[in-house]
């Protein structure tokens, strides 16, 4: 299992992938996650609704009614052309985080040294 | 599911209370609800599909600081009340309903025998010796007798109610001592 804190500011980039992919609604976007890691990073709740709620805000994403089904009448996510470009940005951050954390973290060898 | 149920009412009982809170919860309580049956189908037992799903929420502070809500915020709006004010608030609930159930049943009672006794009067099987004008009134007078205090009741449970108003409107919070 993954530490959120250290995942926190790709929460939004995960989401972006998923919704980049076709409309979804929080369920099957926390499952995906799920599934996709093989169970290594499942996605509170509460941080899901919250990324929801800062992507809408920033124009990221947009959320409509889907049709009920089931008794049930689930919010759907939808990706904006602004959420793309985004999504872009956020892409070129991590290759850059990345190479520069990749710089520092080696394995030790036994004794504790490289 | 009642536990999830109950646990998410638990949390969203102090905040505020719109639209947007209410398609929040419903949303969140649907996926609860599917990722306990998921756990379920897995094989977990029951105990430990909710205790799973319930550790999979988070912190709803996360949430509400995105949201810009604070949670303290709502809590003082609310007025508090204790044990004894829930019972008498019940039981009044109880006595009122019962008093609006009656007149509800007196102004049925009132209308049919209205209907009887107009038929009655019409086929000349009662009050035969009376004047037709009088014969046609008797009817209503029976209904008005009904009717009168049936609205006095609603008005007299109305008034007794309005006191409890903030309960019915939901603006409260329990106190946790028992």
């Amino acid at each position: 299992m993954i530490s959120s804190d250290v995942i926190r500011g790709y929460n939004d980039t995960i989401i972006l992938s998923l919704l980049i992919q076709g409309d979804s609604y929080g369920y099957e976007i926390s499952r995906n996650i799920r599934t996709i890691t093989n169970e290594q990073y499942i996605i509170k709740e509460t941080t899901l609704y919250s990324a929801f709620a800062r992507l809408e805000k920033n124009g990221y994403i947009e959320s409509y009614y889907g049709e009920e089904t089931q008794g049930k009448r689930r919010t759907y996510y939808r990706i904006t052309p602004k959420g793309i470009e985004y999504y872009r940005e956020k892409c070129k951050e991590w290759n850059l985080t990345k190479n520069v954390i990749n710089k520092f973290v080696k394995e030790l060898d036994d004794n504790g040294s490289y | 599911m009642e536990v999830i149920k109950s646990y998410l009412d638990n949390i969203f009982m102090n905040l505020p209370k719109n639209k947007e809170m209410e398609r929040l919860k419903n949303e969140m309580y649907y996926n609860m609800e599917e990722r306990y049956h998921e756990l379920k189908i897995e094989g977990k037992p029951e105990n430990e599909a909710i205790g799973i799903v319930i550790s999979e929420f988070g912190n709803v502070n996360e949430l509400l600081e995105e949201m810009g809500i604070d949670p303290e915020e709502n809590k003082g709006d609310y007025t508090l009340i204790d044990v004894e004010e829930s019972r008498k608030f019940i039981s009044l609930k109880n006595k009122t309903s019962r008093l609006i159930g009656i007149g509800v049943g007196l102004i049925l009672l009132g209308v049919s025998l209205l209907i009887l006794i107009s038929l009655l009067v019409d086929r000349n099987l009662i009050l035969q010796t009376l004047p037709k004008n009088t014969r046609e009134t008797i009817p209503v007078i029976i209904l008005l007798l009904m009717v009168i205090p049936a609205v006095v009741l609603f008005i007299y449970s109305g008034t007794k109610l309005q006191k409890f108003k903030f309960i019915e409107d939901g603006q409260f919070d329990l106190t946790s001592d028992v």
